[in-house]
């Protein structure tokens, strides 16, 4: 059984990672975090008792079920909104944005850099994370899980409830998809 | 290249796209994680030793359980119920209102006029209609 600091620990460490492969999935930073709070909540109420180590494809099948949930919501959320959106004044979202949270902070290393190597890099990380949203929901997810949450193919298998062919199916051809888009883009890893 | 060096040269990538996520979203997952340990189910332990099953029993039963934060059903149906019976209530209060208001404005021209000098047939004869319309004008 996972102790609170351990579950903590686990949480911590995933947290963020979960929150991007959130965004990758429903391209809204708003949405996302909820879908991250939703899982983590989730996974203390009902799962807090599983040992360490099987909280990582646990945590993954929950956040995978809570995306899913988030569309089946979001189809229901549509159908209403399309009905009522001529009653609605526009969403003017331009207006309400800060230019200010656009800002990040440049800790010690990242102001030794040159401002072109910054600029660089975050175009490149930029056009990995747009060919990243691109990818079919499958093989993103397999993608994610194997090479960025470091699961095995059997755990990545279990998470996504297919078996360990289609998760290295759905690898390959998302390696190969996102090799050939960087390389058209001029991006060489 | 390998398709293994190739996912490692982007995991480096993504690693780096989460350190640098905007001071909110750091701010709210770490909220989030507290929220959510805060939420871990406690299991009750009795003086003797043997652990109690009644957070289990309550949080299968239902209703007002220490596990379980929903409302009641009575609470959920009445919720539900009450508001529309007050809709209810009111619509009918209205319209008795409406009804005694048309009784009383009713009442008040029968009134007027019986207590008027001019009869009640007069206003019934064309010839006093003509001569009212012209003195008015």
């Amino acid at each position: 059984m996972a102790s609170r600091k351990e579950l903590s620990d686990f949480l911590e460490s995933v947290e963020r990672r979960a929150f991007k492969q959130a965004v990758y999935a429903v391209r809204d930073d708003d949405s996302a975090l909820d879908i991250v709070q939703d899982a983590m909540f989730k996974l203390a109420e009902k799962y807090a008792d599983k040992p360490p180590a099987e909280l990582p494809p646990l945590f993954q099948r929950i956040l995978q079920n809570t995306i899913h949930d988030h569309f089946r919501r979001q189809k229901v959320r549509n159908l209403w909104t399309t009905l009522f959106s001529s009653l609605l004044p526009g969403d003017d979202e331009g207006g309400e944005r800060d230019p200010l949270e656009a800002l990040e902070a440049q800790d010690g290393a990242q102001t030794s850099e040159s401002a072109a190597q910054i600029v660089e890099r975050d175009q490149i990380l930029r056009a990995i994370e747009d060919e990243i949203r691109r990818l079919p929901t499958r093989q993103r997810e397999a993608f994610i899980m194997r090479y960025w949450q470091e699961m095995d193919v059997a755990e990545t298998a279990a998470a996504m409830g297919c078996s360990e062919g289609s998760v290295k199916t759905h690898c390959s051809r998302a390696t190969h998809t996102l090799a050939a888009a960087l390389k058209a883009k001029g991006i060489t890893l | 290249m390998n398709e293994q060096l190739f996912a490692d040269r982007i995991r480096q990538a993504l690693e780096s796209s989460t350190e640098r996520l905007p001071y909110r979203v750091t701010q709210r997952l770490e909220r989030s994680r507290a929220q959510a340990l805060a939420r871990i189910p406690q299991p009750a332990v009795q003086p003797g030793g043997v652990t109690a099953v009644a957070g289990a029993v309550a949080a299968h039963g239902g209703a007002g359980g220490p596990l379980d934060d929903r409302p009641s059903l009575w609470i959920r149906l009445a919720s539900t119920l009450l508001p529309l019976a007050l809709v209810i209530a009111g619509l009918y209060g209205i319209a008795v209102w409406q009804e005694s208001q048309d009784a009383l404005d009713t009442a008040d021209i029968d009134a007027a006029l019986l207590t008027d000098d001019i009869p009640i047939s007069a206003y019934a004869d064309r010839g006093f209609g003509v001569y009212l319309k012209n003195t008015r004008q």
